[in-house]
This record gives structure tokens, C-alpha cells and sequence, in this order.
């Protein structure tokens, strides 16, 4: 059995005295697995990822991540633990349109302080691996949905994260652009990255996952492992 | 017909319902948008107050350094001519008659007046202890009350007397200017040496008295065998020459005993006094701080608003996606920026009336004038102004943002995407520099309008800073350095008396300086009427003794008589007669002319820039009976100075003489510049600060959504306070760049106005003040600037969570 790279333990989350948005949650995440967090909206999926990615404090319970207790992770610390452990894609990208496609790239590594050289070789081969090398001097706004979600895998990428994050990633893409993303995502977990998806989208959720969590208020409901038929 | 009108009528009403029907949604969303932002209108509210308040107290400085001995004069009803009677070569019914000559148009008195000399106070403050000195001569008069038809006197702290040991001063009767309420003064000429406690200090602008008691104590104080008189203040149908005056004098004394005035006052003295005297130089420099901070209060809220406007993008196209006009958005916009703003210039305007009493009655007390009042339109005018230009700003940024496409606008909150900018953005990147460094230094480049209104806000406060350093420096230069005795210490001696001071005391006092194993060397002036060519028997000359070879006034130009025979003049001299270094001016006495060469121009404001300095030898033969007017003595090195004072002055003690450390002229006048300055550059490098918060805060609100992008990918809250406090270090850079040469340019040509309003030249060390180290670390106050006004928003946006930011809309 491989090492967990999540660990949750009777975590809860509860916003201003209010019923539990979440929990209480336990749940174990092997590295190399494709987690595919399904529910309806308010289940407490963008809660789960938040409080994987250290965005958000749990009232109660443990959360580690590849070794680190993230509940205790202050906005620094989170801030450097998910620059070193976490890669996250977004929705709607997030891509800093001010700057080129390999500006974004680049932005993680550089903040990490890792050279402008060495980080721009392992960027152009994320871009080049991704198929989008060839708009590296271009800006997001001229790229389409498809094209900003591999941009934003690859910025995801770039420091080398045990873990990747991916909050509803084909939700702002038209068919073909999503059909790219989910060959995407199912290619990178071929290749042994851990990822968590959260996503309404039961296909993205079959074809990419390996395992499917779903979530009804705040708990976690069913928790299966997804056959390789069904991938 | 009737039903066609109904019709209309009804489509009339229905079109109004209308349009009431939408106001209302809009007052309503305006409303909603103004207290759902707290932040934003909190900002708004902040900057307005600032702008508000700096640009009212501008503009009542720049109305109140206008002519204000004219607005004082009007004010007080001045006395046109103020005449001293002999009360025994006249009577009180005599002199009460000469109200009715022909021409007096009002009059006050006859009042009741009497000199008092060698009184002794109790007043010891820091740096002024005269405890133990008996002081000058005083004009006292007996005045019921301080109002009347004629120098309605200004009351301006304490009350007046109401018992008979009480006496009010008046403002500007050095030495007791400045005395605190209760002070007493000791009288031992007077008959039982009473002590009068001060409780009052009123200002009159026609110079009419010293102090005042109560009519009835007058003729009690007066020291025995001292004639008492009395003091009659006129005011003509016709005084605006010194003709008329002169004309009007001899209308009001006609039918009176030849000897009856004593003395006599034009205020056409007084008003040139004013206008040439060394108090001239503060309307041009607080009327350079006026217009400084009246455009840069414009400015800082133009830009405000229009950043507010900007930051409200997303709202815009929201409501545009749900149907509002254009014109709609627009007056959604104006109200929503309005709604802030009312309350700001509300607070403006009441913080900026309290400041701009505190400054007028400062200014007032420096130039002698009392306390100008505020002035009513302006305070109606600037807060309407400041409206004006929130609601013209707002409609044009709305304007713009209203010609926006809905999809434009929706997605604000992110970095704008035009291409401004990119360039730079993408040369920065490829630069060794820390990458939040590098995405600040880029960041103004996005705005480049937002980045120019708030590089000119920091440009505006540094140029106020530099202005004020200069002033500063040039006014400590033109009145402490009136000697160039730069080899030892400077020691003055005044002749301070308990009587006029006498030749004898002035022997006295030269005997004992000569006498001080300490002192080096010293010079000695003196100074007296004399005929002077171009200035007719009003002239002065003041002549220089002793072995001291330095001059008593920074040179303009040319060099300090080094003989007999050669004059300095001040420039107001040489531009009065039209005379020029190495002419000939000739002085004279009792039918003795004394041709002298002009071999120095020197800046000098005494005698209203009209005397003429020379060496004594020149006068060896004329026999003067006039006192020492001072001593300028160098002592030797490695003497203590303390030590030398406290020896001279037991040395001095008999000879009505004391010595102080010099000051030069103008000590209370540089106090108060330099307290002015100090309040005034305060006020705008806050207006500038606050600005530089408004605006980094409003771009910082604008990018939250970006921040929270840079936070997920890994900035750290310290990274991004750097990268939004790099965002204007560039700007403050350059602000100080610009802001500081500027500044010095403002001073360079704020200072021959000055000049030129007390009649003189500025020497070159006067004018040459800024260092190159200084000038640097002025120009480094526009990165201090950005940064203090930066801090806030900075440390903002590294405290916002992460989730928070990537949330905000």
C-alpha cells in the first residue's frame, strides 16, 4: 500500500456558528490516486479542496497532507506549503492576464526563488508536454477555454507538487476543450500524480478518477474505488 | 380635443412616474453602493476631509495675506492721523473740539496717556527671563473699552481691565509680546510702585498704545513730575496722500496753542512700514503654500474619484447587463461618489475653518494685523467647489466606464488587460530581481493615468517640503547670520533701559566690553537722522566703531567699507535714489555734507531698507548724543560663551546695557515662519499620504482577485505587501525626482519676492541654500511619501486570506 498524501481526521468546518459546511470528514488519499470529489452545490466540495490547499482553517479534526499538518499552517507558511506541495487549477484559470502565457508559468517558481534559467527550461517542457509551447510570448486573453486550462496545468505544475488540486476544471470549457482537459488529467495521473478533482461532471468523474468521493451536507456519502472499465 | 389633451395629459403623467420610478432605483442602488463599499466610502470620506480642509485653509491663507494691513486698517476703523496733546498747553475741551474740524469724518478720545519707563516684571519663560531687567518705555492710555468708532481694537486674549490693577498689552510690544496672562509688571517711578497683573493682549494695527489701563489709573501711574497727555485718533473725509493728511492736521490743530501735539502718526507710516517692513516677506511665502495646496487638494480628489469611479467597473456593467442607460450609470456614479463625499466636505470644511483660524490668527500676530477673519465666500465657495469637482470627476469617469462593453466591465477586479504596460511587465520579469519586486515596479504601468495623478500628489508634497526646507534655511541665513563675525560667537548688546539710554552708558558699556579678558574684537553701531541725498531729512545713518573688520549685513553686492568715506546701502536705497555701486551719496548735518562712495549693496531691512551704513571715522566730527544702538563682539577662541555673558553683564550692570546672545533681527518672525512652514508642509505631505492610501488602496481592491491568484499559487503575505509597496516606489522615485527641483525652483523664485517686498536684493547666500546631501534626501521624501501612504493598503492585502480575496467580486 503506498503512502497516504491526505489524511483528514474528523475534520469539520462550520462557518459563524452555523451547521457544519463539512464533517465531520475522514478520509485517506493515496499518492497516485485521481480523487473525483462529485456532490451537489453546497455539499462541501470547494470547502474540501480549500482546507486541502490550506485556503480555509477546519473548526475541528486533523488535516495532513503529504506530511504536513495543514490545519496549523498560518497565511505564510500556507502560502509555502502550497507553493512546494500543492498545484492548483481553477474553474475560470486565474491566469494573470497582464502577463504572457510563460510569465504565468513561470510565477510559482520564481516566487519560490528558484532560478529564471532553470525554471524557464522545465516551463517551456510543461508548455511543449501540455501542446501549448507555441503560445508561450502570447497573453491568455487570446487563447482558447482549452488552451488557458493546460496553461494553468502547466503553472500548476511547475514546482513538481505531490498533490494537484483541480476545482470543477472543464466547468468553463465548451465540449472539445473539455474532452482535452480530461485526456489531460487522466494522462498526468498515468503518470503518478496525485490529484484531487472536485467537479459536478459525473464523466469527467469516470474517465479521469480513480476513485470517487461524493459528498451530501458536509459528508461524505459514498467512497469507491472506479474499475478501469469504467475509466 | 379634451380627450386628445387627456391623453397627453396621461402620457405626461406616466413618462414622469417613470422617471421618478427609476431616480428613486438609483438613488436607491447609489445608497446601497456607497454603504455596502464601507472601505471605498470610508477612503472617499478620508480624502475628501483632507482635500476639503487643505484647500479651504489655502484658500483663507491666500485671502488672508492679501493686503492685510489694508483688511486690518478697514477692519479697525484705523486712525488715519493718532495725535499726542501736552495736557498743559491744552485742555480736555480743547482737544475734545477738535473732533468737529472740518474733515474729521470720526474720532476717538481725547484718552488719557502717559510714558512709563524702568517697570520690572515677573515674567520668565523659557528663553526669556527678564525678571531682573527694568525695561524700555511704554505708551500707556486710559481706555474704557476697546471698541469705538475709531482703532476698534481687537481684543485677542484675556479680557479688558475691569479693576485698577489690571493693564492689557498690546500685541507686538516686545519685549512683553508673548507674556502670559497674569504676568504682573512692577511700576517703581509711579507713585507707591504698583503692580499691574496683565489680562489681556489686544492688537491695533494703528499703533496707538503700548498697554492700556483704565481711563481713571492713568494720571495715578504716571510717575511723579512726569506731565501726563492725551492721545486723539481721527479719521478724514479725505487721508490717501501724505498731503491730505498733512492738510487735515493742520485742520484739526487750527485755533490750538503752537506746542499742544506732541506727536503725530500717519497711517500712511504705518501702512508703508507694512508693506516695506520685514513682516512683508510672509504673503508671498504663504501664498506659494496656499496655491500649493489648493492644486494639489484638486488633484488628490480628482483622482480619488475617478479611481472610485474605475474600481466600481464591475458594478457598472452589472447594472448595464440589467438595463441601465449609459446616463443612468452616470448619475448612479455621481450619487454613489456623493454620498461619501457630502459628509467629507461637511468634515473638511469644519476642520479646515478651525485650522485656518489657528493659521490666520498666527499670521495675524506675525505680521501685526490681529486676527483676520475668515473669509465668507470663500468658506461658502470652496466646500460648493469641492461638490463641483466630485460630481464633474465622477460623471467623466462614469462617462467612460458607462462606454464600456458589459463584458469589459464584468470582468473587473482583475489586472487591466489592454496591452499598457505588457512591455514592461514582461521586461521586468526577465530581470534578477525578486519576482513580487518586479510585478510591482510593473503594476503603475497598467494605470498609467491613475500612476501620474498620484506620482503629481507625492510631486506636490515633496515640492511643499523642499519649499519649506528652503525657506527655512534662507530665513535663518537673512536673520541669524546679519553678521559675517563667523570667527567667534556672536554677542549683541541692547540698550535696554530703565531710562532712554544715554551717551554715558554707551561709554560704559564699550568700557566694559574692552575690558572682558575674553573679548577678541567688536564693532559697534550707532545710528541717527541725518539728510540723505534722495531721502530728504528722514534719512538714517548708522556708523560703525571698533576694530571688528566684519560686516553687520549679508552683502548683495560689492564689499563692506573697508574706510572713511565709503557707504553700504540697502537696496531699497539704491532703487529709491537710482543710484549704483561707486556713486556718490551724500549725507549731511547742520549744513555739513559728507560725499560718500557706494562701495556695497547689503541686505538690510532697518529704517525700511533707508540708511546708509558707513564707518565712524567718516562722522569723527560731528558730536552725537545718541546711545550705542548695539555691540557685535567676537570672542576669543575657546572662550565659553555662558561664562563671558554672565561676567559681562554684572560688568554692564551700571550702564543701562544688557548682553544676550545674538539672534540677530527677526527672531519672533522666524518663529513664527518657521512654526507656519512646519504646519503647513505637514498638512500637505498628509494630503499627499493620503492620497497615495486612496489610490493604492482603491487599485489594491481593484486587483484583490489577482492577489488572491498570486496567493494560491504561493505569494506570501510578505511578498505581496512588497510587491504593492514596490508598486509606488517607482512612483516615488520619480516624484522626488521632479518634486525636488521644483521645490527649488519655487523657493528660487518665491525668494526675490520676499525680497522685493521689503525693498531688497537677496544676497547670494541668502538665496544658494540647498546642500547636495539635502537636496537628496528631499527628493528620497517622495519614496517616503509613497511608502508611509502605501503601508496601509500594503499591509492589507498581505493580511487578506486567501479564499477571502479569491471570493471578492
Amino acid at each position: 500500500m503506498t503512502a497516504p498524501v491526505i489524511e483528514f481526521k474528523q475534520v469539520v468546518k462550520s462557518y459563524e456558528n452555523g451547521p457544519p459546511a463539512l464533517g465531520p470528514v475522514d478520509l485517506t488519499v493515496s499518492a497516485g490516486e485521481a480523487v473525483a470529489v462529485l456532490g451537489p452545490s453546497g455539499s462541501g466540495k470547494s470547502t474540501l479542496l480549500n482546507l486541502i490547499a490550506a485556503l480555509d482553517r477546519p473548526s475541528s479534526g486533523e488535516i495532513t497532507v503529504d506530511g504536513v499538518r495543514v490545519e496549523r499552517l498560518g497565511e505564510a507558511a500556507g502560502a509555502k506549503y502550497r507553493r512546494a506541495r500543492i498545484g492548483m487549477v481553477f474553474q475560470f484559470f486565474n491566469l494573470i492576464d497582464d502577463l504572457c502565457v510563460l510569465d504565468n508559468v513561470l510565477l510559482p517558481a520564481q516566487l519560490a526563488g528558484v532560478g529564471r534559467g532553470e525554471a524557464r527550461d522545465r516551463a517551456l517542457t510543461l508548455l511543449s508536454a501540455l501542446g501549448v509551447d507555441g503560445y508561450a510570448k502570447h497573453y491568455p486573453g487570446r487563447l482558447s477555454g482549452g488552451e488557458r486550462q493546460r496553461v494553468a496545468v502547466a503553472r500548476a505544475l511547475i514546482n513538481r507538487p505531490p498533490l494537484l488540486l483541480a476545482d470543477e476544471p472543464t466547468g468553463a470549457l465548451d465540449t472539445a476543450s473539455r474532452e482535452d482537459v480530461k485526456e489531460l488529467i487522466k494522462d498526468l495521473n498515468e503518470q503518478g500524480q496525485s490529484i484531487v478533482l472536485v467537479t459536478h461532471d459525473e464523466e469527467l468523474a469516470a474517465t479521469c478518477a480513480t476513485r470517487e468521493v461524493r459528498l451530501l451536507d458536509g459528508r461524505v456519502v459514498s467512497d469507491r474505488a472506479l474499475s478501469a472499465v469504467s475509466r | 380635443m379634451s380627450r386628445r389633451r387627456e391623453r397627453r395629459r396621461a402620457e405626461r403623467h406616466a413618462a414622469g412616474a417613470r422617471r421618478a420610478g427609476s431616480g428613486s432605483v438609483l438613488r436607491k442602488v447609489a445608497r446601497a453602493g456607497a454603504s455596502r463599499r464601507r472601505l471605498q466610502s470610508l477612503i472617499l470620506i478620508l480624502v475628501t476631509t483632507g482635500s476639503m480642509a487643505a484647500a479651504l485653509l489655502a484658500a483663507q491663507l491666500l485671502a488672508g495675506v492679501d493686503a492685510p494691513f489694508d483688511q486690518a486698517f478697514g477692519r479697525q476703523q484705523g486712525s488715519e492721523l493718532t495725535l499726542q496733546y501736552d495736557a498743559t498747553a491744552a485742555t480736555t475741551a480743547q482737544v475734545a473740539a477738535t473732533a468737529h474740524a472740518s474733515g474729521v469724518t470720526a474720532s476717538a478720545g481725547p484718552f488719557p496717556t502717559t510714558v512709563l519707563n524702568g517697570y520690572t516684571t515677573d515674567l520668565n519663560m523659557p528663553g526669556l527671563d527678564l525678571t531682573d531687567f527694568p525695561l524700555p518705555q511704554m505708551q500707556l492710555i486710559g481706555r474704557a473699552a476697546p471698541g469705538g468708532p475709531v482703532d476698534d481694537v481687537e481684543l485677542t486674549a484675556g479680557h479688558w481691565p475691569t479693576a485698577a490693577n489690571q493693564i492689557v498689552i498690546a500685541e507686538g510690544s516686545s519685549p512683553l509680546d508673548g507674556s502670559p496672562m497674569g504676568t504682573t509688571l512692577t511700576f517703581p517711578h509711579s507713585p507707591g510702585d504698583p503692580t499691574l497683573t496683565i489680562v489681556g493682549v489686544a492688537n491695533t494695527v494703528s499703533q496707538t498704545a503700548d498697554a492700556w489701563v483704565l481711563p481713571q489709573e492713568v494720571s495715578a501711574l504716571a510717575p511723579a513730575g512726569t506731565a501726563t497727555g492725551y492721545e486723539m485718533l481721527y479719521r478724514f473725509a479725505s487721508a490717501a496722500t501724505a498731503a491730505e493728511v498733512t492738510a487735515d492736521r493742520t485742520a484739526v490743530t487750527k485755533g490750538l496753542p503752537t506746542h499742544a501735539v506732541t506727536d503725530a502718526e500717519s497711517w500712511l507710516t504705518l501702512q508703508s512700514a507694512a508693506q516695506t517692513g520685514g513682516n512683508a516677506i510672509i504673503p508671498p511665502f504663504l501664498g506659494a503654500f496656499g496655491i500649493l495646496g489648493v492644486i494639489l487638494s484638486v488633484i488628490i480628489l480628482a483622482s480619488v474619484i475617478n479611481a472610485t469611479v474605475a474600481a466600481s467597473a464591475r458594478r457598472i456593467g452589472i447594472l448595464k447587463a440589467l438595463g441601465c442607460t449609459p446616463a443612468q450609470v452616470v448619475r448612479m456614479s455621481a450619487m454613489q461618489a456623493l454620498i461619501p463625499c457630502v459628509a467629507g466636505v461637511a468634515l473638511g470644511t469644519v476642520f479646515g475653518t478651525v485650522g485656518a483660524l489657528a493659521l490666520l490668527s498666527n499670521t495675524g500676530q506675525a505680521l501685526n494685523v490681529g486676527t483676520p477673519p475668515l473669509s465668507m465666500p470663500i468658506e461658502v465657495l470652496v466646500p460648493i467647489s469641492a461638490l463641483a469637482l466630485v460630481v464633474a470627476t465622477a460623471v467623466l469617469a462614469a462617462g467612460r466606464a458607462g462606454r464600456m462593453s458589459v463584458l469589459d466591465a464584468l470582468a473587473a477586479g482583475r489586472t487591466p488587460t489592454s496591452g499598457r504596460g505588457r512591455a514592461v511587465q514582461r521586461r521586468l520579469a526577465r530581470t534578477r530581481l525578486p519576482r513580487p519586486v518586479s510585478l510591482g515596479l510593473a503594476a503603475p504601468f497598467t494605470r498609467p493615468a491613475r500612476a501620474a495623478a498620484l506620482t503629481l500628489a507625492v510631486v506636490f508634497g515633496v515640492i511643499a517640503a523642499t519649499f519649506a526646507v528652503g525657506v527655512a534655511s534662507s530665513l535663518d541665513h537673512a536673520t541669524t547670520d546679519v553678521s559675517d563675525n563667523k570667527g567667534g560667537v556672536l554677542v549683541y548688546i541692547d540698550a535696554n533701559a530703565s531710562g532712554p539710554p544715554t551717551a554715558k552708558d554707551s561709554a560704559a558699556a564699550l568700557k566694559a566690553v574692552e575690558a572682558q579678558p575674553g573679548t577678541a574684537a567688536y564693532v559697534s553701531s550707532i545710528s541717527y537722522p541725518m539728510s540723505v541725498q534722495g531721502v530728504g531729512e528722514d534719512g538714517t545713518v548708522t556708523e560703525f566703531s571698533g576694530g571688528g573688520a566684519w560686516s553687520f549685513y549679508p552683502i548683495v553686492s560689492g564689499h563692506w567699507f573697508t574706510g572713511p568715506n565709503q557707504a553700504v546701502v540697502p537696496t531699497h536705497l539704491l532703487r529709491a535714489t537710482g543710484l549704483h555701486l561707486g556713486d556718490t551719496i551724500t549725507v549731511g548735518e547742520d549744513g555739513r555734507l559728507f560725499p560718500l562712495t557706494i562701495v556695497g549693496e547689503a541686505f538690510d531691512t532697518h529704517q525700511q531698507g533707508m540708511e546708509v551704513l558707513a564707518d565712524a571715522a567718516t562722522f569723527a566730527s560731528v558730536q552725537h548724543t545718541v546711545p550705542l544702538g548695539s555691540i557685535s563682539i567676537q570672542l576669543k577662541p575657546g572662550v565659553d560663551q555662558a561664562a563671558y555673558l554672565s561676567s559681562l553683564n554684572a560688568a554692564l550692570s551700571s550702564s543701562n546695557s544688557i548682553a544676550t546672545v545674538g539672534q540677530g533681527g527677526g527672531g519672533k518672525l522666524k518663529l513664527i515662519m518657521g512654526a507656519l512652514s512646519v504646519m503647513m508642509t505637514l498638512m500637505l505631505v498628509l494630503v499627499a499620504a493620503l492620497g497615495v492610501i486612496g489610490s493604492v488602496m482603491l487599485d489594491t481592491r481593484e486587483r484583490v482577485h489577482d492577489i488572491g491568484v498570486y496567493k494560491a499559487i504561493g505569494m506570501t503575505p510578505r511578498q505581496t505587501t512588497a510587491m504593492v509597496l514596490t508598486s509606488v516606489l517607482s512612483l516615488g522615485i520619480v516624484a522626488g525626482a521632479i518634486g525636488a527641483p521644483l521645490g527649488i525652483a519655487l523657493h528660487d523664485y518665491v525668494m526675490p519676492l520676499m525680497g522685493n517686498a521689503v525693498q531688497s536684493t537677496l544676497p547670494p547666500d541668502v538665496l544658494n541654500v540647498y546642500q547636495p546631501l539635502e537636496v537628496a534626501l528631499l527628493a528620497l521624501g517622495g519614496i517616503a511619501i509613497a511608502l508611509i501612504g502605501a503601508l496601509g493598503p500594503a499591509g492589507w492585502a498581505g493580511r487578506i486570506r486567501t479564499a477571502t480575496a479569491l471570493r471578492t467580486e
